[in-house]
C-alpha cells in the first residue's frame, strides 16, 4: 500500500527481474529524494501502476512472465499510461526498442540521477 | 542383249540409269522388236506381297505373265531380268521377305530359260555383321559384279593396282574400326570411372553438409551459451559496481578499507570488461556480425584524441604521441571508440615502461587512416595475424594484458562492420604498427 506522502512525492518504478538490481536501484532512487516502486516483471508493473502513476519507469527488457517490450506495447494502448517516461535499462542495447533512452548495464549512477531529476519533482536532492 | 528379251523391274532412278548405260542402237532395236519390258519395282512388289511376305502363287503367276508376254517372233528366247525388289525389301528392313523373294526367283530360274540380275545397294551392308549377309547374297548368285571402277579396267596391271588400293582402303577401314572400338572401350572405362567419381563426390558433399550442419549447430550452441553467460554475469556485476559506487559517493568506506575497496572495484571493472567482450564475441560470431548504428559524418580527431587521453591517464609510465588531421567518416562512435581503444591498449600493454607509442589519424589515399605504432616493440607478424583472426582460425588466443585477449579480434570485427580493414605490420626498424583504413565520408 502506498502512503499519501509517497503519492505526493515523485515515484520511480524499477522493473527488473533481478532482486538485487531492484534493491540497488531503489536505494539509488531514494538517494535523490524520490520514492521507489518496484516490480519483478511487466505484469507486476501494470499491477503497481494500477494503484500509482510513477513519474519515471526504469525498465529491464528480458524478464519472465511479461517482458519489457510487452509492457511497453500494453502501455501504448492505455491512454493513462502511454505518456509515462520510460528509460530502458539493459545489457543488450541493440535489442532495445527505438525511441527510448537507454541506461546500459552496469548503469552509471550519474546517468540514473540525471534522468530522475529531469523527469520527477522530488522533494530532496 | 542382242536377241534376248529384257525385263527391268526397278525404281525410276535405276531404270533410267540402266537404260542410259545400254548401247543406244541395241536399246532402240530392242524397243522396236518389243523385247524390253520396264516395270516399277515398288508397284510390282505390292502385287506380290501378302502381309509382309511375297506370296508364292502370286509370284509364279507374275513370272508366267512375263514369260507369256514375249512377242510372237521370240517365243522361248532367253529372258534377262534386272530386279531391284529384293534391295527395296532389304532397305525397308524386311530381310526375311527379301530372302524369300530370292528363293522364289531361284525356283523359277531352275525351271526356265531365265537369267536374273539382282541389284543391291552397298548402303544396305554397312553394319558390323553385314559381311556374312553379303557372303550369303554372293552364294545365292552365280556371278557378282561389284560397282567399283576396277570392273571396267581393261589393263590387268592397272586392275591389280586398283585392287591393291582397295585392299589398302579395306585394311585402313578395319584398322580404323579397331581403333574406334578401343577408343569406345576406353571411353566406357572412363565413363565408369566418372560415374564412380560422381558417386564419391555426391557422398563427399553429403558428408560435408552433415559436418557443416553439426558445426553450425555446435557454433549456435556456443554463441547462445556465450550470450546467456554474458547476460547473466552482467546482472550481479551491475549490482556490485553500482553498490560500490554508491558507497564511494556516500563516503561509506573507512579510510583503512580504501585500498581493499579499490582492489575489489578494479577487479569488478576488469570482470565487467571481460563480460562485455564475451557478449561482443557472441555478437561477432553471428552471421550478421557486430551490429553498428552509423551516424552522421563526424571528424575522427576528437574521438581518437579522447581515447589517447584516457589511455595516457591509465598508463602514465608510457609516452603516447598523437598527430591528428581532421577527417570525416560515418561511424558508430561508441563501437569505433572501442576498436581504437582496443588497438591502443594492446600496443601500450605490450610495450616496455618508458617506451613510445605514436598514434596518427588523418586522411590518406582517399581513406581515413588511424595508425598505432609502438616504436620499440617487435611482434612476430604471423602472431599478429593470428591475434587479429584468432577465432576465424580456431586458434586459442594468448593471454591478454587485460580481459580475454579478444581486443584485437573484436577491433577487427568492428572495423570490418564499418566497411574498413585493419592490418598489422612489425619489423625491428619500424616497430609494430596496427593500421585501420576506413572509407571517408
Amino acid at each position: 500500500m502506498i502512503s499519501e506522502k509517497e503519492r505526493t512525492r515523485g515515484s520511480v518504478l524499477i522493473v527488473d527481474d533481478d532482486e538485487l538490481i531492484r534493491e540497488t536501484l531503489c536505494e539509488l532512487v531514494e538517494m535523490t529524494g524520490c520514492s521507489a516502486l518496484e516490480a519483478a516483471n511487466g505484469k507486476a508493473a501494470l499491477k503497481v501502476m494500477a494503484e500509482h502513476r510513477p513519474c519515471l519507469i526504469i525498465l529491464d527488457l528480458l524478464m519472465p512472465v511479461m517482458t519489457g517490450n510487452e509492457l511497453l506495447a500494453v502501455m501504448r494502448q492505455d491512454p493513462a499510461l502511454a505518456d509515462i517516461p520510460v528509460v530502458i535499462s539493459t545489457s543488450a542495447p541493440n535489442h532495445a526498442p527505438p525511441g527510448f533512452p537507454i541506461l546500459r548495464k552496469p548503469v552509471n549512477i550519474d546517468d540514473v540521477v540525471a534522468w530522475i531529476r529531469r523527469t520527477c519533482r522530488c522533494t530532496e536532492g | 542383249m542382242a536377241g534376248d528379251r529384257l525385263v527391268v523391274i526397278a525404281t525410276e532412278p535405276h531404270t533410267n540409269g540402266f537404260l542410259d548405260r545400254a548401247d543406244p542402237s541395241e536399246l532402240e532395236r530392242a524397243r522396236d522388236e518389243q523385247r524390253i519390258t520396264v516395270l516399277d519395282a515398288r508397284a510390282t512388289l505390292s502385287r506380290l506381297i501378302v502381309g509382309d511376305m511375297p506370296d508364292p502363287l502370286r509370284f509364279r503367276n507374275f513370272v508366267a505373265e512375263l514369260m507369256d508376254s514375249a512377242p510372237g517372233d521370240f517365243p522361248g528366247s532367253p529372258l534377262r531380268a534386272y530386279g531391284e525388289m529384293v534391295d527395296l525389301l532389304t532397305r525397308e528392313g524386311n530381310v526375311d521377305a527379301a530372302i524369300r523373294l530370292e528363293q522364289l526367283w531361284h525356283s523359277v530360274l531352275e525351271e526356265s530359260s531365265f537369267s536374273l540380275l539382282c541389284a543391291y545397294r552397298m548402303d544396305s551392308f554397312l553394319g558390323e555383321n553385314d559381311s556374312d549377309r553379303l557372303l550369303d547374297v554372293f552364294a545365292a548368285h552365280s556371278h557378282v559384279i561389284p560397282t567399283e571402277r576396277v570392273v571396267g579396267l581393261a589393263d590387268p596391271q592397272q586392275r591389280m593396282r586398283e585392287i591393291a588400293l582397295l585392299q589398302q582402303r579395306g585394311r585402313m577401314l578395319e584398322s580404323e574400326v579397331l581403333r574406334r572400338q578401343k577408343l569406345e572401350h576406353t571411353l566406357d572405362g572412363a565413363l565408369g570411372d566418372l560415374h564412380l567419381l560422381e558417386a564419391q563426390l555426391v557422398a563427399s558433399i553429403e558428408r560435408e553438409q552433415q559436418a557443416r550442419c553439426e558445426a553450425l549447430s555446435s557454433d549456435a550452441f556456443q554463441e547462445t551459451f556465450l550470450g546467456v553467460l554474458g547476460h547473466d554475469l552482467r546482472n550481479p556485476l551491475n549490482t556490485i559496481l553500482v553498490t560500490m559506487r554508491m558507497m564511494a559517493r556516500r563516503n561509506e568506506v573507512a579510510p583503512e578499507s580504501q585500498a581493499r575497496f579499490q582492489r575489489i572495484m578494479a577487479s569488478s571493472v576488469r570482470m565487467q570488461r571481460m563480460v562485455e567482450q564475451l557478449f561482443d564475441l557472441a555478437e561477432a560470431r553471428t552471421p550478421e556480425g557486430i551490429q553498428i548504428s552509423v551516424g552522421e559524418a563526424r571528424d575522427l580527431t576528437p574521438l581518437v584524441t579522447n581515447i589517447v587521453g584516457e589511455v595516457r591517464a591509465s598508463s602514465p609510465s608510457r609516452t603516447i604521441e598523437l598527430a591528428a588531421s581532421p577527417c570525416l567518416v560515418h561511424i558508430d562512435a561508441e563501437r569505433f571508440e572501442q576498436a581504437v581503444w582496443n588497438l591502443l591498449s594492446y600496443s601500450v600493454g605490450h610495450s616496455d615502461p618508458g617506451s613510445l607509442t605514436r598514434v596518427e589519424v588523418g586522411p590518406h589515399d582517399e581513406k581515413a587512416v588511424v595508425t598505432v605504432r609502438a616504436a620499440d616493440q617487435t611482434i612476430d607478424a604471423s602472431r599478429l595475424q593470428v591475434l587479429l583472426n584468432s577465432f576465424e582460425l580456431g586458434v586459442e588466443p594468448e593471454g591478454g594484458v587485460d580481459g580475454l585477449a579478444l581486443g584485437l579480434y573484436l577491433a577487427k570485427r568492428i572495423v570490418v562492420a564499418h566497411g574498413g580493414r585493419i592490418e598489422a605490420r612489425s619489423s625491428i626498424e619500424m616497430g609494430t604498427t596496427l593500421e585501420v583504413r576506413l572509407p571517408l565520408a
